[in-house]
């Protein structure tokens, strides 16, 4: 039914609604929706006003008018733009929406108790969960709601199958690989830092990095304070740092890959059609290109490891030497709260997660491929 | 120091008789092995009668491999009377207790030969044969050399007679010891082992063998695993192939046609050479596709960029596409895919990465 609603919408929207008048608001949100325009936009008007203005967007009122413009704006434009719709109908991209709906409702659900609590700190209030008494008996509470769950899980699962079809495509041909060829959709955001970085690093370490910072949190990250309460004020580095990874760097580049990543991994606006013969010029120097070559300007020298010290100079001071000025600056009251081996187990997965922003940054201005590149060893960086 | 000697007054057996005979051939004066258990002879429940034979009870109460044979010692003045007699029961008896290390033979008998075969061919064998127990007493004034009991037993025995025959001959004519046997063989290897440190090496015998034996039982399992882990058979296409004529690629470009059958671009590069270049993306090894319009490969699924010439220039690649063998016999052009030139190691200009077009 609800494919069938869709295919109603698609036809619709491909004939009448798909008017010039549109255009320029097309145009207008395909140029910001390139990636060095779009990643600092929603970096800088949306992730840090999340944080500055919390108390007051949080509001319900404000909350659900974001809401009610987000949909507007996000299921609205099936209607104006057929390669649009598209994507967001296609049956893997269902749990896009999803997702993104879940985080909106939960990240609001934390902002918004959040700013409560921050609130009743700040006038000297006991908390609104102080003295209430959360206790749940097993039976009949915890164990009622998951006979619901399994309930509606049932439900939805099986009406999802019926309604969806599988997204299942021709059996596989090594001669005509799918263009483009996508991960899974919770994957997208690893394919996404592939673009940037080699298969090893983007492959193996930054998600081990993931893996071992999230295991080492609870070890690392002592404060006691939001323990069983929402507050931003009392932990601001904290929230902001996880919300950092996990909305920047995952979510959004999720959204990227499944709505900006077109034929030959190409960058496509939401409304822009598809083109496979579109070419693009993508040319990456790396970082020895530009220190010997236009900087000194003379050729490359022949020994790789003099060839790439600056590469290897510049890492060496991103992930050994950084994390020492951090802790003697701005850092100072953290390091000595936390010691210092806890210290440089959160500071080495900070600049290494710091690492990533840095690549995408310096890709989109400077064209930079790696900043240590040795071939001779399958060892790039 | 009053020298005293201790003497076996009383001598029971305790439960768990194994029922071995040991101690019978070692004192059967007072032990009496019967079916199922082993029993004091009525007539040794006498301490006079036991005393004589203090010896000969401690060798079988040390001999008992289940230790349930148990005596009463009292101490009495003056020195062992058996103490000539028996060569080294002395150390034995005032040991007194089993728990004493083994005096290794105090009662063993002067070898007695058997009476010899009871096969009455065999008796008549060697009643005419030239042999005795007692030199002197034999028939034939001739002297017994070294050589002769042998050639008289070889006489009286039929022509060509198994050397097993021979040997069983001789042994029942007295001329040879019999030669030992498994279990005198074990005693005299534990000669002066405790029962501990014997039954301390058996164990570990067995378990060296257990142990070995699952060990080879494992690399076995190994050897399999790893033969059921390589593929039996490998649809493989040979790693050489022909490429068609020199003169299929006259035009400068990238011919696709053994793209499909073989992995392989041949590229007629602008320089004027041939090379055979593998369709495989350095990134992460999807298979690129080949865009006229845009005179690049250019990989879907993270948008890696390669020149004509397999140069990477766009996108994450890190090195070039890899070059294949290619060689021209006569007018044929054939590619090995079994050799690699890569771009990155200098590879490339070698002879085998291109030939002139």
């Amino acid at each position: 039914m609800t494919s069938l609603l869709l295919n109603t919408l698609a036809m619709a929207g491909k004939a009448p609604m798909e008017s010039p008048a549109w255009d320029g608001f097309k145009n207008l949100v395909n140029a910001l929706s390139v990636p060095e325009v779009s990643l600092p936009l929603i970096f800088f008007l949306v992730f840090i006003p999340m944080f500055v203005f919390y108390k007051w967007w949080t509001k319900p009122a404000v909350a659900a008018l974001l809401g009610i413009v987000f949909c507007i704006f996000y299921f609205g434009s099936m209607l104006i733009d057929y390669d649009y719709l598209l994507i967001v109908t296609k049956a893997d991209n269902v749990p896009i929406t999803i997702m993104l709906v879940g985080v909106g409702v939960t990240l609001w659900v934390a902002f918004r108790r959040a700013a409560i609590n921050d609130t009743a700190l700040a006038q000297g209030k006991p908390l609104p969960v102080e003295g209430k008494d959360d206790k749940v008996l097993v039976w009949p509470d915890l164990v009622y709601t998951e006979m619901l769950c399994l309930i509606l899980g049932s439900i939805i699962l099986v009406v999802w199958s019926i309604l969806l079809r599988a997204p299942l495509e021709s059996p596989a041909n090594p001669l005509g690989p799918p263009n483009p060829s996508k991960a899974p959709w919770y994957f997208l955001g690893l394919q996404e830092m592939l673009v940037y970085f080699d298969p090893w690093m983007a492959g193996v370490i930054l998600p081990g990095m993931i893996v071992s910072g999230l295991i080492g949190m609870p070890y690392f990250d002592t404060n006691p304070k939001g323990n069983g309460y929402y507050t931003i004020k009392e932990r601001p580095f904290a929230i902001f740092t996880w919300l950092l990874g996990f909305i920047i760097l995952w979510v959004v580049l999720i959204i990227f890959g499944t709505f900006l990543r077109g034929p030959n991994w190409n960058f496509f606006g939401p409304y822009q059609y598809w083109d496979s013969h579109l070419s693009v010029p993508l040319t990456n120097i790396n970082l020895s290109d530009y220190v010997w070559v236009f900087g000194l300007k003379q050729p490359l020298p022949d020994n790789p490891f003099v060839r790439e010290m600056p590469g290897i100079i510049f890492v060496i001071f991103w992930v050994c030497v950084l994390p020492v000025i951090l802790a003697k600056t701005i850092m100072r009251k953290m390091y000595n709260q936390m010691g210092m081996l806890r210290f440089a187990y959160m500071a080495l997965h900070l600049v290494i997660m710091g690492m990533m922003p840095l690549k995408m940054v310096l890709r989109w201005v400077f064209t930079l491929k790696y900043f240590i590149y040795l071939p001779e060893f399958n060892l790039n960086l | 120091m009053a020298e005293t000697h201790k003497e076996i007054t009383k001598v029971w057996i305790a439960p768990g008789c194994i029922v071995c005979d040991a101690c019978e051939t070692d004192c059967p004066e007072v032990f009496d092995v019967q079916e199922e258990t082993c029993v004091i002879r009525p007539q040794a429940n006498n301490a006079d009668f036991t005393k004589p034979l203090t010896p000969s009870i401690i060798t079988a109460a040390e001999g008992c491999p289940v230790e349930v044979i148990k005596f009463e010692t009292i101490d009495v003045e003056g020195p062992e009377p058996w103490a000539g007699k028996e060569a080294e029961g002395a150390g034995a008896g005032s040991s007194g207790a089993a728990s004493g290390k083994a005096s290794g033979g105090t009662k063993k008998a002067a070898w007695t030969p058997p009476e010899g075969p009871p096969d009455p061919k065999w008796a008549g064998l060697l009643a005419n044969a030239y042999t005795s127990r007692d030199p002197n007493a034999r028939r034939s004034s001739e002297p017994l050399t070294a050589k002769a009991p042998p050639e008289a037993i070889k006489r009286a025995l039929p022509k060509g007679a198994p050397p097993d025959a021979i040997e069983a001959a001789m042994v029942g004519s007295g001329f040879a010891k019999p030669r030992p046997g498994v279990v005198q063989k074990i005693r005299e290897k534990t000669a002066g082992m405790s029962r501990r440190e014997a039954l301390a090496a058996g164990i570990s015998a067995v378990l060296l063998v257990a142990w070995g034996s699952l060990a080879v039982a494992f690399a076995n399992g190994l050897g399999m695993l790893q033969n059921y882990l390589v593929p039996k058979v490998i649809n493989e296409p040979p790693s050489v192939f022909r490429a068609g004529k020199i003169s299929d690629y006259a035009e400068v470009g990238v011919y696709e046609q053994y793209k499909g059958s073989n992995g392989v671009w041949i590229v007629h590069e602008h320089d004027g050479t041939l090379v055979a270049l593998s369709d495989i993306c350095t990134h992460l090894g999807c298979i690129p596709n080949w865009l006229p319009a845009d005179q690049k490969f250019k990989c879907p699924c993270h948008g890696s960029g390669y020149y004509m010439t397999g140069v990477n220039f766009e996108g994450p690649a890190p090195r070039p596409l890899e070059r294949f063998k290619i060689y021209l016999d006569g007018e044929f052009v054939f590619v090995d895919k079994s050799v690699k030139y890569r771009q990155e190691l200098k590879q490339w200009g070698l002879p085998g990465s291109e030939i002139a077009v």
